[in-house]
């Protein structure tokens, strides 16, 4: 059962100097209590992608075509006061590097139960209590440091908040935007192992959006590549690390220096990524590919199941 | 390719000479903002009112704003064909008393601003850069011109030294004005010191000068303008309400002066066309140098400017 | 620069017991009431041509130790020598020639370059300040200098303002301002943390291959010890201000000795790393009982720490040839 589907999506940015091609026909489902994760170097669009989904697009974003399915429903066709009822208590969401958004000048208890009474303003003064001590413990932070404020708090425990503010209403869904970047290692491992453990443990399904292979390698159960506003490769997490199909997925993993095994020598992909005001009218990837076939530069590379589960944009797709 | 053989010698040279140098460009962004080019074109309007005061006294001497007879007015009229904007209580005309006022603030306010921010801004980087001591002793410093009450402060000293003249007026709004622009500056030099391309610099083995004056100075200067524009509307203004108070200089003619007379001659109910003129001109010119700081802010700040797309 | 007879191999940087306290409030009536002692005692060596990689989380001390070596700061005890002399007894010219030798590459490619200049006028500022050469010799240096990074046609980039460049553009500037000078040393502290997977891999082939063309000595500051492995002859673990281990690269990578490597090592999220790790447990020794100021900094989070490691940390000691570690683990 697919809690989040996301069909052709296309959003494009409307600038001073042009059309921005944020977003091309993105298509991939997030099943219950599964962990998705996005994988793209910055520019790639996976954060226009998490904001189409929330419905908090800038005003000069168009989102041209396609649909995003909550359980059904056209996220896209819904009216802001409609998309206001759905977001948080369905569809929560840990922005990057939201632990310094906490608002410094109030008690993180507080900002909790706000996110809480905000969005479900009818429970009562001992449910709400009951209800943070349940967060807490889902975190994995001490109730008793609800009264501090933020700058008492660590950087994981301050991402640990706001986890727990994303969780206040019980959303079905969580979508953790680069949730480990700004965190020391150990921090990010014990915060990756926290939400593993609400995925297993409670039935969530969680999309991860990094820029980190590692982090999605370490977390998800399905992931997919995203280069140049595509996505260029989806499928199992140990399916792609294993098998990349994907020139820029090969040559991503390429990039990665290794912690065991041999020291092999990085082969990091030449050049930088299209200017997205002016995309290369085939294949976006196709002025950095190794593996250049004739149809490449004009055409649109079809999305192919290459193997089972495992589907790749490119035209030499068939394996 | 322009070949930086023209760029001549590098000197620690500060903002600037860099920004002389770009004039060019720097002046094609300026066009694109509409506000700045609202402000400016005000101020061209003010400029040529300024220039254009030389002219009425050449016509006719009866147009001199100061002492200027007409032999057939003399008391207030409004609006005729001799006199476009009518006559004051001696039968001057109000036409020519505008255009000179417009010539006295322009140099009063630039003047004042200009001198106070230039203090301000030594001062502010030299405490901040330098710290310890020095910043101590400056700030202290600051502060005590900071809480001199600035109006009673000239009207303690034009009253012992008999009337000031307008550079007199020049030098003590100077002087009073820069210790506030000092402490913003100070501020955000600290906080310059510390970003890493100062550091950089260090590491490269930069004397402090050159620190000061190519590093910090041009990151400083947008918010130099910026209070210097604050700075021309606040002299002008003080200027204004020491005239209007009778504490000004009492040879020139300035807007404030001019209110002065509206008031203290009864006519301030009587004579719209006396009185409305210099008070608008002073709110005018007020906005011209707001919106042209604004404006300063997108040239001198390149991180402003809505050039590239960064994704 | 071929090095010339007089200076010979061997240790180029030396660390002697560094401390370095900083103060958190102060007055001039009030004595300082609170401090951090961000390096506590630290001690190492980098030897001539290699690449020393200092590797810790926020906060170990990691980057205080770079600073400290390019002079922008003064230990609070302890000597930091480069060359054999102490830095601190470096005046005017002899400072000035260190300042040719000695370079740094900042972390934040948005902040490193001032915004008012243009590439050329940050690249070539060194040369001005060490007034070397002509307007046109100091020119050439630039143009050879940016394409020496990958900037080509230097003549594209020269006349651009650094928000018109991308993060990875901007660090190589950084890179190329670092190696104008040709210096001898160069500290990178954090050089890639801030930029995508295949620009990080780029740079870091980037500054093997200076490292090699120009003879440098590179110490290597970074969280990240899969790339501290690909780029490093040497890691160093500091940890809270404190050494926690020491070694040939492989030697650390392989068989790491303190307990806190070893969490670091299970922590690093790789991509070859699936399965679920649950993390070690804490101390079994009593938390509430307050630690001495000499305890080893890791006590809390180890594994195997008993109570002796509450009373002192373990000195630095030879456990393997030329492979330290400060635990008690390695004593008898």
């Amino acid at each position: 059962m697919n809690v989040l589907e996301v069909k052709d999506l296309t959003v494009q940015y409307l600038t001073s100097r042009g059309r921005v091609h944020a977003v091309e026909r993105i298509s991939w489902e997030l099943r219950q209590a599964e962990a998705l994760g996005i994988v793209g170097e910055s520019g790639c669009g996976k954060t226009t992608v998490a904001m189409a989904i929330m419905g908090l697009l800038p005003s000069n974003a168009e989102v041209v075509e396609g649909k995003i399915l909550l359980e059904g429903r056209d996220l896209l066709l819904l009216d802001p006061e409609e998309m206001r009822t759905i977001r948080w208590k369905k569809i929560a969401m840990v922005f990057q590097a939201a632990m310094n958004a906490l608002n410094p000048v109030h008690r993180v208890g507080d900002q909790i139960l706000e996110a809480m009474i905000a969005h479900d303003g009818e429970l009562s003064e001992k449910e709400v209590q009951r209800r943070l001590e349940e967060l807490c413990a889902m975190v994995g932070l001490d109730p008793r440091r609800m009264k501090d404020y933020p700058h008492q708090f660590s950087g994981g425990m301050r991402q640990r908040a706001v986890i727990a503010m994303a969780l206040a209403c019980r959303p079905t869904m969580l979508i953790a935007d680069e949730p480990t970047t700004a965190l020391d290692v150990m921090v990010a491992d014990q915060i990756l192992g926290q939400l593993r453990r609400l995925q297993v443990e409670m039935g969530l399904a969680i999309l991860y959006i990094s820029h980190d292979i590692s982090v999605i390698a370490r977390s998800c159960d399905r992931m997919g590549v995203m280069y140049a506003g595509q996505l260029v490769e989806l499928g199992e997490t140990d399916d792609i690390l294993d098998h990349p199909l994907h020139p820029y997925t090969r040559g991503l993993m390429k990039s990665y220096p290794k912690l065991r095994g041999p020291k092999t020598k990085l082969e990091p992909i030449p050049g930088e990524p299209p200017n997205l005001m002016d995309p290369p009218p085939g294949c976006r990837f196709c002025p950095r590919c190794p593996d250049k076939g004739a149809s490449c530069p004009t055409e649109r590379p079809p999305w192919i199941q290459a193997m089972e589960g495992h589907w790749v944009l490119c035209h030499k797709g068939e394996v | 390719m322009a070949s930086s053989r023209d760029r001549g010698k590098e000197k620690p040279l500060g903002g600037g000479a860099h920004f002389l140098r770009h004039l060019g460009e720097n002046w094609a962004i300026y066009r694109k903002n509409r506000m700045g080019m609202g402000g400016l074109g005000l101020l061209v309007l003010f400029g040529l009112m300024a220039l254009a005061s030389f002219v009425p006294p050449l016509l006719d001497p009866m147009y001199h704003p100061m002492n200027g007879m007409d032999p057939e007015i003399d008391t207030s009229t409004g609006p005729s064909a001799r006199h476009l904007l009518g006559t004051d209580f001696m039968g001057r005309d109000i036409l020519s008393q505008l255009l000179t006022g417009a010539r006295v603030a322009l140099l009063i306010g630039v003047s004042a601003a200009f001198m106070a921010v230039a203090i301000g801004t030594m001062v502010g980087m030299v405490a901040g850069y330098f710290g310890g001591i020095v910043d101590t002793l400056l700030m202290r410093l600051a502060d005590i011109v900071m809480v001199l009450p600035g109006l009673l402060v000239i009207l303690i000293l034009s009253s012992v030294a008999g009337q000031l003249s307008i550079w007199n007026l020049v030098l003590i709004i100077a002087l009073l004005k820069w210790a506030g622009v000092s402490r913003i500056i100070r501020s955000q030099t600290l906080s310059l010191k510390v970003r890493p391309y100062v550091e950089a610099a260090r590491v490269a083995g930069a004397s402090h000068t050159r620190i000061m004056f190519r590093h910090m100075l041009p990151n400083v200067l947008p918010l130099s303008f910026l209070y210097m524009t604050f700075g021309v509307t606040s002299a002008i203004l003080i200027e204004a309400s020491l005239s209007f108070l009778g504490f000004g200089d009492p040879s020139t003619v300035s807007w404030g002066m001019m209110l002065q007379w509206v008031w203290k001659t009864g006519h301030m109910f009587k004579a719209p066309y006396w009185l409305l003129p210099p008070g608008i001109c002073i709110s005018l010119i007020t906005l011209a140098f707001y919106l042209i700081g604004r404006a300063m802010d997108e040239v001198l700040n390149p991180r402003l400017r809505k050039e590239v797309l960064e994704q | 620069m071929i090095p010339t007879e007089t200076e010979e191999r061997g240790p180029i940087v030396v660390f002697d017991e560094v401390v370095k306290v900083y103060r958190t409030t102060q007055s001039l009536l009030r004595k300082s009431t609170g401090e951090v002692r961000a390096l506590d005692g630290v001690s190492f060596t980098i030897q001539k041509g290699e690449i020393f990689a200092l590797v810790g989380e926020s906060g170990s001390g990691k980057t205080t130790c770079g600073r400290l070596l390019v002079h922008l700061e003064s230990p609070s005890s302890g000597r930091v020598l480069f060359q054999g002399q102490d830095l601190a007894s470096l005046r005017g010219r002899s400072l000035k020639e260190f300042r040719r030798k000695v370079q740094m590459i900042f972390q934040d490619p948005y902040q490193s370059l001032n915004p008012q200049l243009t590439v050329f006028q940050t690249v070539v500022e060194p040369l001005l300040v060490q007034r070397w050469g002509s307007h046109e010799e100091r020119e050439e240096r630039v143009v050879e200098a940016l394409e020496e990074v990958g900037l080509r046609p230097a003549g594209d980039f020269m006349f651009r303002y650094p928000h018109q460049l991308s993060g990875g553009q901007r660090q190589r500037v950084a890179i190329a301002r670092a190696m104008i000078l040709e210096p001898q040393l160069v500290v990178a502290d954090e050089p890639v943390s801030m930029l995508d997977a295949s620009i990080q891999a780029q740079l870091l082939n980037m500054l093997l291959e200076l490292k090699e063309r120009h003879s440098l000595t590179l110490l290597f500051i970074t969280h990240d010890l899969a790339s501290a492995r690909y780029l490093a002859d040497r890691i160093c673990v500091i940890y809270k201000g404190r050494i926690m281990e020491q070694g040939p690269t492989d030697l650390v990578i392989e068989n790491p000795l303190h307990p806190y490597t070893r969490a670091l090592l299970r922590a690093v999220p790789t991509v070859d790393r699936r399965k679920e790790e649950l993390p070690p447990p804490a101390c079994p020794v009593d938390l509430l009982l307050v630690p001495k100021a000499a305890a080893c900094p890791f006590y809390s989070r180890c594994p195997d720490c008993t109570s002796r490691c509450m009373e002192k940390e373990a000195p630095l000691a030879e456990v393997e040839k030329d492979h330290y570690s400060a635990c008690f683990l390695h004593y008898g």
